[in-house]
């Protein structure tokens, strides 16, 4: 099991566990200020940030040690905070977990996703901040030009059907662990928490649970999981006319899955791979 | 992976990125954030900047020069 579940998901993953989704804890934790501060500054954070890091790994003798101080700093066990989280600041997940976790925590809202406003000014309503975070996004015109807009459970899960159709990878923000606070329907290069992870490779966001498998005998070999999959992990071999997975690139997404039409994929847990256990 | 490009976007010439955002859509590499400086709680922000965030990524395609109606993106290439 992994270590963050095991601290905090008492016998479940941390996501799953109904008192990290509740407002009750980031209540708690005294986060309303934050949550505010979230909405008004997510995009000159990102810009400024990624402006900072990109200058920095111009150099390439700084790009390792660069690495090395933002994974430590959101690493550390004591003090965390919401810049400096303890651990991860979230992970993918797949379309099962995302429904199970809309069921735990009923309180799901929808707003327009802020990092493809930001990084192609694109109004897409994809983003389902969870509890306290879809409330103080009130009042952010530009955030959610629709006002509050709070989904029952039965409209979430088809929203994320709807969204693992298209082939948007699921995830689950969470900074500090243990706080779940938003899940994402999200897509490489636009999202903010995919793109440091692809790009610069800063483990700050984690890989799912999961990981696909191709079941060779059934696959026809028709591409369209290659297309689908956000981080190049499956490959076609046109000889063979069958799709490889590199499960090392894997993220556990199931992406690829919702497109096979032969349901020749499936996903498999991470922990039944001896290889892939640490993988993350 | 050493800079090759200076992207740079002139305010002056771009008054409403905002409602425009055509560099943004046609960038391959995704290299620009558009950002909101004075965002409040019930209040439209106004005052929209572009940062060229990930110029390490930008290939130089001109793209973003191309589509820009107000001539407000320069792209300097710089000798390795």
């Amino acid at each position: 099991m992994c270590k963050f579940c095991y601290k905090h998901g008492e016998g479940k993953r941390w996501y799953l566990n109904e008192r990290n989704l509740s407002v009750k804890l980031a209540k708690e934790l005294g986060y309303e200020q934050w949550e505010l501060d979230h909405w008004k500054l997510i995009d000159k954070v990102y810009g400024d940030a990624a402006k900072m890091l990109a200058d920095v790994i111009n150099d390439p003798s700084l790009l390792e040690p660069t690495k090395k101080m933002i994974e430590s700093m959101i690493q550390k066990d004591e003090g965390r905070d919401r810049v400096f989280p303890e651990g991860h600041m979230g992970q993918v997940i797949t379309l099962e977990e995302a429904k199970k976790i809309v069921e735990i925590a009923g309180d799901v809202y929808r707003v327009m996703c802020p990092c493809r406003r930001m990084n192609r000014n694109e109004k897409v309503y994809t983003c389902m901040p969870l509890g306290l975070h879809g409330e103080t996004v009130e009042g952010y015109v530009d955030h959610a030009p629709r006002g509050v807009e709070r989904l029952t459970v039965e409209e979430a899960k088809e929203f994320l059907d709807e969204c693992d159709e298209k082939g948007l990878v699921h995830t689950i923000a969470g900074t500090p662990l243990p706080l779940a606070f938003a899940m994402c329907n999200c897509s490489y290069p636009e999202c903010i928490a995919l793109r440091p992870r692809i790009d610069f490779d800063i483990k700050h966001f984690l890989k799912g649970h999961y990981v696909a498998d191709v079941d060779i005998d059934k696959c026809i070999g028709c591409g369209k999981c290659v297309v689908r999959c956000q981080f190049g992990a499956i490959n076609l071999r046109v000889t063979l006319g069958k799709a490889y997975i590199n499960q090392f690139k894997c993220f556990g997404c199931g992406v690829c899955r919702a497109g096979c039409p032969e349901n020749a994929i499936t996903l498999i847990p991470r922990e039944s791979i001896p290889a892939l256990r640490e993988v993350w | 992976m050493a800079a090759k490009v200076k992207v740079q976007w002139i305010k002056d010439k771009c008054p409403k990125p905002q409602d425009c955002g055509k560099c943004l859509e046609v960038c391959p590499s995704t290299v620009f954030v558009l950002v909101a400086t004075d965002r409040e709680r019930y209040k439209e922000p106004e005052n929209w900047v572009i940062i060229p965030s990930f110029e390490l990524f930008c290939t130089s395609c001109n793209r973003c020069i191309n589509i820009c109606p107000n001539d407000a993106i320069k792209i300097e290439i710089k000798e390795a």
